[in-house]
């Protein structure tokens, strides 16, 4: 099939009418997508040279990040989120969601309510290592299995079989 | 190398013009410039009147297949690090939180919508579908997905020149993809796949996703979203999958009602 192999020229469906109209292809040898192409052509044609636009990119910044850089700030082991966990809030959200709730029931601003939201985080993840903690104790406190017996290997090498209460003599090699 | 083995129902070779499919769309004038033309069917008998399905702006309802919040929780947004942006993909960034980029899900959402409905129009006239991508977290899947809808993938090495110089390569005449689909066009942190430059070189178009780092200008499609996640991955795969299956339904449904009407006209 007749093509032109300069992909830095145009685009493949300029290249491909190109041919048409010269009489290279003809109309029966058009590629499957042309149609398809012209009646939904992309938002952007796909030449090579495209230029990259020039200006800066924005920052992503919210009005309660300052509030977030003092929670970890005052808090440096806050615990790490699990990305596993889809929809779980991290500790500082919950602090965030903690500020803002006291900040409307009283009346003050997100500053001012940030004391006591921290201290209310504070006790909530205490109580859950403290929870946490008991949980692997009681892991831990499992009642103990039951004591292994002494093997008896004092008379293995005697001629009479060993007792049915003992353990089995090893293999001999 | 999956896309060689060809499978008997699309073995005819666009050059030997055999063993194809009868076309659902004729009569195709092409476009003096400045003229836009859409291939319809045969206008000249009433008995056949297939839907124009180029003239519907939506034909296979790929708009509805997804939303912008799936594509949140497919964490699709999360981009790389400022430091790797490839500069042309500026339009596709909504921001930078903390270093970190933020792709515009807006933007992604449109042409992921546009890019879907090209590959359900390519699937719908049973043009060949090949999927690449040469990340090995996420290779399992493509193959499956391109396995499902009994299409091809290449998921490996890209030995180069397999599509400019297939005939050679696997010594005989091949029939060439008519969709590349590209899971991931890089094949490193910092090199382009192999076959985005040989897919442009042969007039084949590409549908791919562009992370923050990759070039999306040869791409004919590019949908931005991240490429790495395999939750991510594993949207992409399920949506190309309704769309390609949507387009062969609609394909099964024409060829039958063009059977069932074709006695009359001889009669």
């Amino acid at each position: 099939m007749a093509h032109s192999r300069l992909e830095r020229i145009g685009t493949i469906y300029t290249r491909v009418t190109g041919l048409i109209r010269s009489g290279a292809m003809s109309l029966e040898d058009r590629p499957l997508w042309y149609e398809i192409y012209q009646a939904f052509p992309p938002a952007t044609p796909p030449r090579y040279d495209n230029p990259a636009p020039k200006g800066e990119i924005r920052k992503i910044f919210f009005p309660e990040d300052t509030l977030r850089a003092k929670f970890y700030q005052k808090l440096p082991s806050a615990p790490a989120t699990s990305l596993n966990e889809d929809g779980r809030p991290s500790a500082c959200q919950n602090f965030l969601d903690n500020c803002r709730r006291i900040a409307d029931s009283k009346g003050v601003s997100l500053e001012q309510a940030f004391d006591e939201a921290l201290a209310t985080t504070k006790e909530a993840l205490i109580a859950s290592r403290s929870e946490a903690r008991s949980k692997s104790e009681v892991r831990t406190s499992r009642a103990p299995k039951t004591p292994k017996q002494p093997a008896d290997i004092g008379g293995i090498f005697s001629e009479q079989p060993p007792s049915a209460d003992s353990t089995p003599p090893p293999k001999s090699t | 190398m999956h896309f060689f083995i060809n499978q008997v129902r699309k073995c005819g070779c666009r050059l030997l013009k055999i063993g194809r499919n009868p076309p659902l769309y004729r009569n195709y004038s092409i476009p003096k410039a400045g003229v836009n033309s859409i291939g319809s069917v045969d206008q000249s008998n009433e008995n056949i009147q297939l839907p124009k399905v180029l003239e519907h702006p939506d034909y296979f309802e790929v708009a509805k297949l997804f939303t912008i919040s799936d594509l949140f929780n497919a964490r699709v947004h999360l981009g790389h690090r400022e430091g790797s942006l490839d500069e042309r993909m500026k339009p596709y960034i909504f921001g930078s939180r903390l270093g970190h980029l933020i792709i515009d899900l807006d933007k992604t959402s449109e042409l992921l919508t546009a890019a879907l409905n090209f590959t359900a129009h390519v699937a719908y006239r049973d043009g060949i579908i090949l999927f690449i991508s040469q990340n090995p977290q996420n290779s399992f899947m493509v193959e499956k997905l391109a396995k499902e809808v009994s299409e091809f993938a290449h998921t490996r090495y890209w030995r180069l020149g397999m599509l400019t110089n297939s005939t050679m390569m696997f010594g005989a005449m091949t029939r060439l993809p008519d969709l590349i689909i590209a899971l991931n066009t890089l094949t490193t942190v910092l090199d382009e796949h192999l076959a985005i430059k040989e897919a442009a070189k042969m007039g084949i178009p590409v549908v791919g996703i562009v992370d923050t780092n990759c070039n999306p200008n040869l791409i004919t499609y590019p949908i931005p979203g991240n490429d790495d996640t395999p939750v991510a991955v594993n949207l992409y795969c399920s949506l190309f999958k309704a769309a390609i299956l949507k387009g062969k339904q609609k394909r099964k449904e024409h060829q039958k009602y063009l059977a069932d009407t074709e006695p009359t006209i001889s009669s």
